[in-house]
């Protein structure tokens, strides 16, 4: 119940995804679908972007929802009521994740359906693929807004040089995990089975030409097994968010 | 009839500032407490350490029997001196996503209060008065039957009808014997009726604390006069 009000409450809260920006998004994804045929790379290359923007805005509004709660004081609000610190956070990334899944699979729809309407669909993007690169995208972008938040809610708990603490933390995780995590959760996560990428244009007619066969075979994300890399950011992104709870308790008086 | 709340040397230190130092005071279940002091004096301070917001560097606090977690807030009201409510609610939204929280929430208490305290319950809170915005606040308190009410300087800043009004819903929803009060102001002429104890507090200290009715009998004035004598 009170889970359910924290999540009601952010989703009136963030209600400009759904009710402003996602009909104009919606209005220039389809305004990309039908004008690729006079300006297909332009059309490609912005609906390409636009899997990156989303990327970013929705990790970013996630915190700033956060931070604003801080700067209007409406945390004392929030945390006068008896919730816990996961109560509070994990509403507001229930919401993001949504804003995130929704709009990111609009984006990669649209440029499935560009590439198949100009190449067609066995050429060098298949619907199977599409789907596993969005899975890999949302596996990778939802824990990145509890990783983000981190240096934010740590810094909350200082009094002084807040943002120069935020930013030590920043630099902290991301050498941490890229340094030292990554390497040895790899080595943790390689009995995880096989998954590659693995597109071949062998004997398939792009643009009118058949393909010789085993002419090419790109493997396009990577040629190593990427599941541990993924287990690893999964488990790191887990332990942060614990992280994010406690502290968040901790460091209220932002 | 045990204690309320209870502080034993309590240190709270900000950067140059030491907030409270060494601060006890101990409070009986059942009262409505005044703690009075000028602005910066430690009230606020105190109201967040009572509720957990912040933790002192020295000192031990007890409240209703256990130490300030998220989870005793159920049993404590608290009213910040803060605009602190969301804008874009309507008093409609904010009664009933605070309703969600509290098994305490007395749901016929509403329409009373809204009544008392004139309060448009579809308008949005971000179209109201700062006065009005602190009555909406004091009524999410009132609408409950907790054990501790905090209220934080609930007259500051606003108009001579407002506090009439807060003031009139304080004395019609409290519980006698059942609830306790603590009230920190340093506007005391309205509040002045309400109090059972006082308690005078200056950069973190206690400067004075008695009954009321006491301090009054003992200095021969009122309360507003003695706040006056003490902090002059």
């Amino acid at each position: 119940m009170k889970f359910k009000s924290l999540f009601l409450k952010e989703l009136k809260q963030e209600k400009a995804w759904f009710m402003y920006i996602f009909p104009g998004f919606v209005i220039l994804e389809l305004l990309f679908l039908s004008l690729y045929k006079h300006y297909l790379w332009q059309c490609f290359a912005l609906s390409m972007i636009f899997i990156v923007v989303i990327f970013f805005a929705v990790i970013f509004s996630a915190s700033h929802s956060l931070v604003n709660e801080w700067k209007l004081h409406t945390s004392q609000f929030l945390f006068s009521l008896p919730v816990r610190g996961w109560h509070i956070l994990l509403a507001k990334f229930a919401v993001h994740s949504i804003v995130f899944i929704v709009f990111s699979f609009i984006a990669f729809f649209t440029v499935y359906l560009i590439a198949k309407g100009q190449w067609g669909e066995s050429v060098w993007i298949k619907s199977t693929g599409v789907v596993k690169i969005w899975l890999i995208y949302l596996f990778v972008g939802i824990p990145s807004m509890f990783i983000e938040v981190f240096p934010r809610i740590t810094s909350n708990c200082f009094m002084r040089f807040r943002k120069l603490i935020a930013s030590f933390v920043a630099i902290v995780l991301f050498i941490g995990f890229f340094n030292y995590l990554l390497p040895l959760g790899w080595k943790i996560f390689s009995f995880l089975p096989e998954a590659t990428f693995t597109t071949s244009m062998s004997g398939q007619v792009f643009q009118g030409v058949p393909m010789p066969p085993d002419l090419l075979t790109i493997k396009t994300a990577t040629s190593e097994n990427f599941l541990p890399g993924l287990a690893t950011w999964f488990l790191f992104a887990v332990l942060i968010f614990i992280g994010d709870c406690l502290l968040l308790e901790k460091g209220e008086e932002g | 009839m045990g204690l309320v709340l209870d502080l034993k040397n309590v240190t709270k230190k900000y950067p140059g500032v030491d907030a409270l130092k060494d601060f006890s005071l101990s409070l009986d279940r059942g009262k409505i407490v005044g703690l009075l002091g000028p602005n910066g004096s430690g009230k606020t301070t105190l109201m967040k350490l009572i509720m957990g917001f912040i933790k002192p560097q020295k000192g031990e606090i007890t409240v209703l029997d256990g130490v300030p977690n998220p989870m005793i807030r159920e049993k404590i009201a608290y009213v910040s001196e803060l605009d602190v409510l969301y804008p874009w609610m309507t008093v409609r939204e904010i009664l009933d996503f605070t309703s969600n929280f509290y098994r305490d929430w007395e749901k016929g208490k509403e329409s009373e209060l809204l009544q008392l305290l004139a309060i448009e319950q579809d308008k949005k809170i971000g179209t109201f008065s700062y006065g009005m915005r602190t009555r909406v606040r004091v009524m999410l308190a009132l609408c409950r039957k907790p054990e501790l009410v905090l209220l934080d300087d609930p007259f500051s800043g606003i108009d001579l009808v407002s506090r009439a009004k807060v003031q009139d819903a304080l004395l019609k929803t409290y519980h006698y014997k059942e609830q306790s009060i603590v009230l920190a102001t340093h506007i005391i002429d309205e509040a002045e009726p309400l109090f059972d104890e006082i308690v005078f507090i200056e950069k973190g200290q206690i400067n004075l604390q008695g009954k009321a009715d006491d301090l009054r009998e003992k200095y021969s004035k009122n309360i507003t006069d003695i706040y006056k004598e003490v902090f002059k």
